[in-house]
């Protein structure tokens, strides 16, 4: 009787915090959220720009290559720096497990991700990213400048962001993106179709309509402004896909904690059910007992 | 004088959105004014300054770092990472980080890496505190 009450007690112990967490993880989720609702129009007009760059002067660069180029490639995994969310972070190396290959390389952001490739054989850009939680503006542009440059030295042909894509408070799904090089489409002229496909699959739909400005003055010039801006894109998706993927870790988390703490009531109940009938069956003995006693006398 | 809408979006949001009578921009071929009508225009931006001229003859200093001008028919865009009115400058921070960049300049144990992130550092906090400066 004393080892259920004691259960009791730790079970109960338990569920504060699991409630706790829960209350943290929708607030810190609503914030998150906003974060990622700001992003978006960022890079949503650095992709207009890039492309408009592109159609009108039909210039070429480093950064758009034919897609049939086969090299290796670099995954940036962004996961969270705590567990107790699910599979959150599970899911998401099991996507990445399916995909890699030997001479791949991966570029780990946050505590799990971190610790994960460090025991696996892939090399590792770098490990200077290991709190997602402080990746902010500033971190973004570092991550995309270490992945610009090592993509331009032609250490990888291939840039894939993966993530958790966040779909509804209860569904969040691990998603792979390619993230460079640029789709050759976008050089195609009859492309805005492909373009605007892309961009409803990129999780939003343009409202302004596409409207190509071939009288455009460019200053140095179109090479030089879309050098500069595809790696300002670059890091725009990735801290987009950061707040995304943080915002996915704290559904995650609360829908974890929710099914925690609904275990724990039943456990509860359950336990005290049993409490109570050994506490029955005791004072039954106990009067069975005194009876039995009386009634020998 | 006629005046025409601005737009300065940073991956934190908004942070303009406003009819406004010129802007001055500092990017990287020089400074450029915009006015009303003007030619359509893209330029890029590493560390600049920006300043805006509201219809009520009211200016305001900003730095903006990292991005691009884009000049369309109907609206002006600023695309930033940072942008921050002079007065929104975290002086004493921006001098921290300078001090702290040219500490970690001086070591010489850095990989090339290390020493163009420290190299930026230092640039970003020298472009604010040229803003904050100027704009006292």
């Amino acid at each position: 009787m004393k080892a259920i009450k004691s259960r009791i007690k730790s079970v109960e112990s338990t569920m504060s915090i699991t409630k706790a967490m829960e209350l943290v993880a929708s607030s810190k989720l609503r914030r998150a959220k906003m974060q990622e609702e700001a992003v978006k129009p960022y890079y949503k007009l650095l992709a207009e720009t890039i492309e408009d760059i592109i159609q009108t002067t039909g210039e070429k660069n480093a950064f758009i290559r034919e897609t049939d180029v086969s090299s290796a490639a670099c995954y940036i995994v962004i996961a969270g720096d705590r567990g107790l969310a699910g599979g959150y972070n599970a899911n998401l190396f099991r996507l990445v497990r399916e995909r890699i290959k030997e001479d791949d390389c991966i570029l780990p952001v946050g505590k799990k991700s971190v610790e994960h490739y460090e025991k696996q054989p892939y090399r590792i850009l770098t490990t200077d990213f290991r709190i997602a939680a402080s990746v902010a503006i500033p971190e973004a542009h570092e991550i995309g400048d270490i992945i610009c440059k090592h993509f331009l030295s032609g250490q990888f042909g291939h840039v894939y962001l993966v993530y958790t894509e966040f779909k509804s408070m209860l569904t969040q799904e691990p998603q792979l993106r390619a993230l460079l090089p640029l789709d050759k489409d976008m050089m195609n002229p009859d492309a805005s179709n492909a373009m605007a496909a892309r961009e409803k699959e990129n999780g939003f739909t343009k409202t302004e309509k596409i409207t190509f400005h071939t009288d455009t003055l460019y200053e140095p010039s179109p090479e030089e402004v879309l050098s500069a801006i595809i790696p300002q894109y670059v890091s725009g998706m990735i801290y987009g896909a950061v707040c995304e993927a943080s915002a996915s870790e704290f559904a995650a988390r609360r829908t974890a904690m929710n099914a925690a703490n609904k275990n724990a009531d039943e456990m509860i109940s359950t336990l005290t059910l049993k409490y109570n009938r050994a506490r029955q069956t005791m004072i039954t003995q106990e009067i069975t007992e005194i009876i039995a006693g009386s009634n020998t006398l | 004088m006629d005046s025409f809408l601005l737009k300065i979006v940073t991956p934190d949001g908004s942070a303009v959105d406003a009819e406004v009578e010129s802007v001055l921009i500092r990017t990287t071929s020089g400074d450029i004014g915009i006015l009303k009508n003007h030619i359509n225009y893209v330029a890029t931006i590493d560390y600049g300054l920006v300043k805006i001229t509201y219809p009520d003859h009211t200016e305001r200093g900003a730095c903006c770092m990292n991005g691009f001008v884009r000049v369309d028919k109907d609206m002006t865009r600023i695309i930033a990472t940072t942008f921050e009115f002079a007065d929104q400058i975290d002086f004493a921070r921006a001098q921290k980080a300078k001090a702290a960049a040219e500490e970690r300049l001086a070591e010489t144990t850095l990989s090339d890496d290390e020493r163009e992130l420290a190299k930026a550092r230092l640039k970003r906090a020298e472009n604010r505190i040229r803003v904050y400066e100027l704009n006292q």
